[in-house]
């Protein structure tokens, strides 16, 4: 009774010497409530048949009806596979090649070169998808690409129609999924790096530990939360593509659709013109409740290694 | 454990409430808007009651009425379409008392726009709907019934489109849409080419007539032009198989009339057909001859631009009057061309008119819509902008670009959306088509081969799962096989278990059914 | 010594390497934009522009002063949404990432929950049109985008969690300080790096940003930014290379199309690669923790 009396006690006093810290972060969450939360009431209508007329709330229900074209075909598997594998690779391969730029990046000695590595990667980001397509297309065209052109009829080798042969495909996905956003990603952990104590370091020199014992044991470690962090958020997306890259950059091309079409692009090719809140809905609702799903589940294993990096 | 629970429920809780909130302010929304609409329709009832005689001397207020539509071309900038709607706005105001504003939406953006206006309050009085929009804007209730009101108010719509065009603006028996009058008939598998290529192999046009005798004049220039590809797409990326129809596609593709719908009214699964066969196998023929680019299925640029740098020889497209120097102008040398299939009539619903449930004053809409068919000097105005700033007058009374202008810089200018605006036939003719361009046209609309299911639109909500499906296994298959780059003999009996397997079967079904109960209602058997 | 030489040379090959990377496609986007249509269209594209032209540029140019007034929004945009943005950003992420604070993590899961799920672009935008009225104004242009990522926001909390050690916030609690002053005189400089990225980041996000203007501003084109300027054209010129043009009159021959493509995305970098190196220098500046844990 008393410590229970006593604990709300401490409570009570430590919400009110909480209060400026509620009170710096009141605009961020009215700003949340309003674009993100009351929006999301609205995820209802994937249950019912839409009419206008009638608004979101007064419109029949209708179960699951609207889900049903996601699972309606043999695709289904193929776009969820996809989907899944290829966030998998985005995230290992990403997350190995951002970590790897952001401590080279942090040790050149050079501050201009530095500088001007930085920039270069980044510059890709800004490009967008559709721009990205022609360029991949000058690459791989057919008759007047560079690589049939020039490296293949080199080395004197067949042409190959690229956008015809799925095998291809996986690998160039993931190459134009680098080269865009790998500047960009990187930028997170060169900041930490960046951040990390100086002292570690030359207490490190004086024992006389070498460059790659320092990465290891210093950096690497220091890094780790981050990395949960960053690993963490793109789990919750790991139902989610990136349109641009699964669309535009295969030019929408049939033939390789087998392994570059996901869930975004269907639902986009599905419902283009059809204009039907309630399947696209249904679509983004899945999704989320994927990821939702994931994300607990990896929450779950992060609290185990390491309970400061879990989230909640 | 348990805190961390309790924590989770609070943040659930808090979440529902907000979402609450949420739902709360959306229902009164609706609620609020059916309100005013009603009260607004009653309002404009009893004002055009008394003003009913003579439109123009309505007493009070210009009402405001918004028009979205789509260009393909660019938007003109906001001072350009100040400028003409101020010039609309005079006509309007004195023959209907009313102002109009227009909202001019790029295509590639267009449905989204109308998807995300519709589902608010917004006012919109006026809108095309292209034809994928007609089945969710009606199933959404987002749009009226136009029926009662183009009887009382529409009389010019329909001398001008006369019952034939307008039952094609019928869906399921009701009148939610408008047609434009325009080129309707299509004339199938017309071939493009350049005209100094045909003449410097003495190729002689007017007898080729089927795919065969392309095949041969495409052997000519294939031999004799070893760096140019033969033939081509019309669109970078799309499909030629929609110019080289001989069926009634009824509304898509899936399930279709086998012969321009001059058979009985049985929807047969078009990729079963043998005029499809005949058609990817005339594609494949012209590929494995090498007559088509390697690149064909994802080409960047349009036919015209390829003919233009010089790559490309012919493309398909659809014949009707003045089509060569449309595309003369297009690629920038003279062309020819021919037609290998009939002209057919089909219901055609790319675009039509309609009212949207958030209109203010309906009764105004369809008023301005009456005077947009007939009213030339209107039509003119939105369609071509300003007499001496945006075009002049010739003498022979065509019109062209004033000194200095053209389609780069002009101020404003609609012109390729002509078509769209109602009534084409009431537009100034350009300068580098025939005088009688229009008179041609009409002619034009009389030669097609009329689908007996002419006038049925398909209303695809009963199944819109099942083309979603389909559409996605379509997709997979599409290009490459009607652009002949893969061998149809294996692909298109796979096409088709994977077509089956996403539900072809029901869409068919449906698409049958509600012909049968079409033809019923309108007596055609 | 010579380790250090060895790990050294290892790091620049392996930068250098991703560099030309990055910079190769790039150097065959700049090449094509300088080069002819027709040659674009019949050689297809090259490092080496076959027959150089700045067709492609001037087609731009002649759009006039349209494009100069939609760099300017882009600026102002950019400029007022990133200030927003990240005063924001940081107050809550300082917030929620206070060890002790009651309900933290329950709001930190209510922030993270926005990650994952939302309400799609319908309801959205009838919150943005229908409720606040801001469609064709600014604001729709700024409003939508200021906490978009809950990502920049848990990127933040977990910065501050592992990078503000407890105890030196707490001695300027015990200096007499406010919570406030803490934050802003202690938290903040201590995180420069970090709001450094987050800054980029929404300065990016504000930049490269096309799909607000084209939702929210329809009849008020003077408010485009540079990205719905050069992504309506992009849509135009895409528009004419898919689709048969069906008009009388208007004469799609002179207009460059491959080329202008290539043009649009060199006029959108450029901005961002001159004032990125600026930026940069805030990475590098960042406070070493060591002089202040003493």
């Amino acid at each position: 009774m008393n410590t229970r009396a006593q604990s709300s006690g401490k409570l009570a006093k430590n919400i009110k010497r909480s209060i400026p810290i509620y009170l710096l972060a009141l605009p961020g969450l009215i700003y949340l409530a309003i674009n993100n939360y009351v929006p999301m009431a609205s995820l209802v209508v994937a249950f019912k048949n839409y009419s206008a007329k009638r608004g979101i709330w007064g419109s029949d229900w209708c179960g699951f009806k609207n889900f049903k074209y996601l699972f309606g075909t043999r695709d289904a598997w193929t776009i969820t596979r996809n989907t899944l594998c290829y966030n998998i690779a985005f995230i290992v391969i990403g997350t190995i090649m951002t970590v790897t730029i952001a401590i080279l990046l942090s040790e050149i000695k050079g501050k201009r070169r530095g500088k001007f590595y930085q920039s270069a990667i980044l510059l890709p980001y800004l490009v967008s998808w559709v721009i990205i397509s022609y360029l991949v297309f000058g690459f791989l065209s057919a008759e007047n690409g560079f690589i049939n052109n020039t490296i293949l009829a080199g080395l004197g080798k067949e042409p190959v129609s690229w956008y015809n042969v799925p095998k291809y495909w996986p690998i160039i996905i993931v190459l134009a999924y680098l080269w865009q956003g790998m500047g960009y990603h990187s930028i997170v952990y060169f900041a930490n790096v960046v951040g990390i104590d100086r002292g570690y370091y030359e207490a490190a020199q004086i024992e006389g530990a070498s460059h790659w014992q320092q990465i290891v044991h210093i950096t690497l470690p220091l890094l780790r939360p981050t990395i949960i962090t960053m690993v963490m958020l793109s789990v919750g997306k790991i139902f989610y593509s990136d349109f641009g890259l699964f669309y535009q950059v295969p030019m929408n091309s049939g033939a390789v659709y087998r392994v570059t079409g996901v869930i975004d692009t269907y639902v986009y090719k599905g419902l283009l013109e059809q204009g039907n809140i309630g399947m696209s809905a249904a679509a983004g609702l899945y999704q989320s409740l994927v990821g939702f799903a994931v994300v607990l589940l990896a929450n779950l294993i992060v609290r185990k290694i390491d309970k400061d990096s879990a989230f909640f | 454990m348990k805190k961390r629970f309790l924590a989770m429920v609070l943040a659930a809780s808090m979440v529902f409430s907000l979402a609450a909130c949420g739902g709360d302010s959306g229902s009164a929304q609706g609620g609020d808007s059916s309100a005013a609409d009603s009260g607004s329709e009653g309002g404009s009832d009893a004002d055009a009651g008394s003003g009913n005689g003579a439109g123009s001397d309505e007493a009070g207020e210009p009402v405001k009425l918004v028009m979205a539509f789509r260009t393909s071309g660019s938007i003109p900038s906001e001072a350009d379409i100040d400028r003409i709607e101020e010039a609309v706005n005079q006509i309007t105001r004195e023959k209907i008392n009313a102002e109009i504003e227009l909202l001019i939406i790029q295509n590639s953006s267009y449905v989204q726009q109308m998807t995300l206006m519709l589902s608010g309050s917004e006012q919109l009085d006026i809108m095309g709907a292209t034809s994928p929009m007609m089945a969710s804007t009606v199933g959404s209730e987002q749009i009226r019934d136009l029926g009662e009101l183009l009887d009382t108010y529409g009389q010019g719509i329909k001398e001008v489109l006369g019952e034939d065009v307008l039952s094609c603006g019928r869906f399921e028996g009701t009148q939610y849409f408008i047609p434009p009058i325009c080129d309707i008939v299509l004339g199938m598998g017309y071939y493009t080419m350049r005209k100094d290529i045909v003449d410097k192999y003495n190729i002689d046009l007017s007898q080729v007539k089927t795919y065969e005798d392309l095949t041969e004049v495409f052997q000519i220039v294939h031999d004799n032009e070893p760096n140019m590809n033969v033939v081509g797409t019309n669109g970078a990326g799309t499909s030629p198989m929609q110019y080289n129809v001989a069926w009634d596609k009824l509304g898509n593709y899936f399930g279709v009339l086998d012969d321009r719908g001059q058979g009985e009214l049985k929807v047969v699964n078009l990729f079963e057909t043998e005029n499809y066969r005949k058609y990817v196998d005339t594609m494949h023929e012209w590929y494995t001859k090498g007559f088509i680019s390697q690149d064909i299925t994802n080409a960047t640029e349009s036919g015209a631009a390829q003919m233009k740098a010089g790559t490309l020889f012919a493309y398909c497209n659809s014949n009707k009057p003045g089509i060569d120097t449309q595309e003369a102008m297009n690629t920038g040398c003279e062309v020819v061309g021919c037609q290998v299939l009939d002209s057919i009539l089909s219901t055609g619903n790319n675009w039509q008119w309609t009212i949207p449930e958030n209109s203010v004053d309906p009764v105004k809409a369809m008023q301005f819509l009456n005077l947009l068919y007939t009213d030339a000097d209107l039509l003119n105005i939105i369609v071509y902008g300003i007499e001496g700033t945006d075009y002049v007058m010739h003498e022979d009374g065509r019109i062209g670009y004033p000194e200095g202008i053209d389609a780069t810089n002009v101020g404003y200018s609609l012109s390729p959306m002509l078509w769209s605006f109602g009534n084409e036939f009431n537009a100034h003719v350009w300068e580098t088509n025939d005088p009688d361009v229009w008179e041609q046209t009409k002619e034009w609309n009389k030669t097609g081969v009329k689908s007996k299911a002419y006038g049925f639109v398909f209303n695809t909500a009963p199944v819109s799962n099942e083309i979603a499906a389909v559409q996605n296994v379509y997709d997979q298959y599409k290009m490459s096989l009607e652009c002949g780059v893969v061998d149809p003999e294996e692909t298109l009996k796979e096409m088709n278990e994977q077509l089956y397997a996403a539900g072809l079967q029901a869409i068919i079904d449906e698409k049958q059914a509600q012909l049968d109960k079409w033809a019923a209602e309108n007596g055609v058997n | 010594m010579k380790k250090i030489k060895g790990f050294d040379i290892f790091a620049n090959v392996f930068l250098i390497i991703i560099v030309c990377y990055c910079l190769v496609p790039l150097v065959l986007l700049v090449a094509s934009s300088l080069t002819s249509n027709e040659a674009l269209i019949r050689e297809g594209y090259s490092f080496f522009p076959k027959e150089f032209s700045v067709d492609a540029y001037k087609y731009l140019v002649s759009s006039g002063s349209q494009i100069i007034r939609a760099y300017g929004m882009s600026f102002v945009v950019t400029g007022l949404g990133t200030v927003c943005s990240i005063l924001l950003t940081t107050s809550l992420a300082y917030a929620i990432s206070k060890k002790n604070l009651p309900g933290g993590k329950v709001l930190t899961f209510l922030v993270f929950f926005t990650m994952l799920f939302n309400g799609g672009l319908v309801p959205t935008y009838l919150m943005y049109a229908d409720t606040f009225h801001i469609k064709n104004t600014i604001w729709a242009l700024i409003l939508p985008n200021l906490l978009v990522r809950a990502y920049y926001i848990m990127l933040m909390r977990s910065y501050f969690l592992n990078n503000l050690p407890g105890e030196v916030l707490e001695a300027a609690s015990i200096d007499g300080a406010t919570e406030f002053q803490i934050f802003g005189k202690v938290a903040i400089p201590m995180s420069k790096p970090i709001i450094a990225t987050v800054l980029m980041f929404s300065m990016i996000l504000y930049w490269n940003d096309w799909q607000n203007g084209l939702y929210y501003i329809t009849t008020k084109t003077n408010l485009y930014t540079i990205q719905n300027l050069l992504n309506r054209m992009i849509q135009e010129i895409q528009f004419l290379s898919n689709n048969a043009v069906v008009g009388q009159s208007t004469s799609t021959a002179n207009i460059p199309s491959a080329t202008v493509r290539m043009a649009i995305a060199v006029v959108g970098i450029l901005p961002i690669a001159i004032v990125y190196p600026f930026v940069q220098k805030n990475f590098a500046k960042g406070i070493t923790l060591g002089a202040v844990k003493g």
